[in-house]
């Protein structure tokens, strides 16, 4: 195996189920999650010869990786449901058990995309605004407006009141 | 909820989670190869076929030796790129694939029993995206093995009140990579799991699914036929996330799933 191979499977073997969790935050089903994992490794390993900042290989897969997801240009038919039990259910619950985190899930898949990946990018991948705002090519303005929005639209489709206090209830 | 709490739940939803097929280096790797050649070839192909445009239209334009001479000015086609399948989406939308799903389609409700249907506006009611659906996609590139998917919205023909269930048939080339044994290629779909028995139609060995573990699914049946090929008849009284009503029950008895799995239709031919 050539010396690009080894290097490329490493980073294949560290860092790809860390992006596939990530791809399934954003697109919100693993079949569609392993797709764009495996578009992300694709275009890495065509970029591979170039890529001689290690240190910043992290941050270039993840940005392959969201883009991949915004620039989807259509959904598969039975790619657009969500794993998830009854959006009903959600009312009345915290988020302390399988079936309401499995809730919270499909709710974070029904926000429009682009506040999604601001708030997985955000929140999961603990981004700060800057880094956020540098991997989507936009204004750190436009990321807090999308975060607050996207925060927004979280807690109309879940329609709770805040979580914490209900967690430890 | 505030930015904390999202964070933390986004935490305790991600633990438990588990990817159904994890990236492994070795896959990784040899798909990326592949879409490296492709790539490469249909570079290639393009660039020959752009050159071989600009000899024909030079030699339609700028009179040279040979052409005022009156000779042939050169070769008149330009070859096609060598792949026309893109690895960035593996669903074909138009194609012979395509055409056999939407052939299943045809098959499913070509067999809907009595007084099973398929189901009409008014029981459709409230749904939110098309219900009868189909689709092809590749499963593998390197084996250029595909599986077919044809949903019915189905609903008894008597009723006139809005509830709506739907059947899947769901059909893997030969080739495909699933369990033999017939309860394990039952559970195998979607990988639902459930309870499972194994039953015997004219001879033939059918996995029965029921009491699924997700609710997307109430029941199904699986068949192999002697090529490989794996059918999958699924059916569930609700269509999920829809917006319609649900039937009172699954449209098909257990008898009849384990019978019309085996319909020639289903068998798609590669």
């Amino acid at each position: 195996m050539a010396d690009r191979d080894i290097a490329f499977a490493q980073f294949v073997t560290a860092k790809g189920d860390g992006l596939q969790r990530t791809a399934y935050l954003l697109c919100g089903d693993w079949h569609r999650a392993e797709d764009l994992t495996q578009v992300t490794f694709t275009k890495l390993y065509r970029q591979w010869p170039k890529l001689t900042d290690r240190e910043a290989l992290d941050g270039y897969a993840r940005k392959v990786l969201v883009r991949a997801f915004l620039s989807e240009r259509r959904l598969g038919w039975f790619r657009r449901e969500h794993v998830t039990a009854e959006h009903e259910d959600a009312a009345d619950r915290g988020l302390g058990q399988p079936e309401d985190r499995m809730v919270l899930l499909a709710a974070l898949a029904r926000v429009p995309k682009g506040q999604r990946a601001v708030l997985v990018l955000r929140y999961w991948e603990d981004m700060s605004v800057e880094d956020t705002a540098r991997l989507l090519e936009c204004s750190e303005g436009t990321v807090k407006s999308q975060a607050a929005r996207g925060l927004q639209a979280l807690r109309t489709l879940l329609d709770v009141t805040p979580l914490s206090p209900r967690r430890g209830a | 909820m505030n930015e904390q709490d999202l964070r933390e739940a986004l935490r305790d939803a991600m633990t438990e989670a588990v990817p159904p097929r994890p990236v492994t280096a070795d896959a990784a790797l040899t798909k990326a190869q592949r879409a490296l050649r492709t790539r490469r070839a249909n570079i290639a192909g393009l660039g020959v076929g752009v050159a071989v445009v600009a000899l024909v239209a030079g030699a339609f334009t700028v009179p040279g030796p040979r052409t005022l001479l009156g000779t042939a000015a050169g070769p008149k086609t330009t070859p096609a790129p060598t792949s026309s399948i893109s690895h960035g989406d593996r669903t074909q939308y138009k194609g012979p694939e395509n055409d056999k799903s939407v052939r299943l389609l045809d098959a499913l409700e070509g067999v809907l029993p009595y007084p099973i249907q398929r189901a009409t506006a008014e029981q459709t009611k409230g749904a939110q995206f098309d219900l009868r659906r189909h689709q092809a996609q590749v499963e593998d590139w390197n084996k250029n093995t595909w599986s077919y998917q044809a949903v019915e919205p189905v609903a008894p023909a008597s009723s006139t009140a809005p509830g709506v269930g739907e059947l899947i048939v769901e059909v893997h080339g030969p080739g495909n990579d699933i369990p033999t044994d017939p309860c394990a290629m039952a559970r195998d779909f979607w990988r639902i799991g459930g309870d499972c028995e194994e039953t015997q139609v004219v001879g033939k060995r059918i996995g029965l699914v029921q009491h699924t573990a997700a609710g997307r699914i109430d029941s199904l049946a699986a068949y192999r036929y002697p090529d490989g090929t794996v059918v999958y008849l699924a059916q569930s009284a609700s269509v999920f996330a829809s917006g319609t009503a649900a039937l009172s029950k699954p449209p098909l008895t257990d008898a009849q799933l384990v019978n019309l799995v085996l319909t020639p239709g289903f068998k798609v031919t590669p």
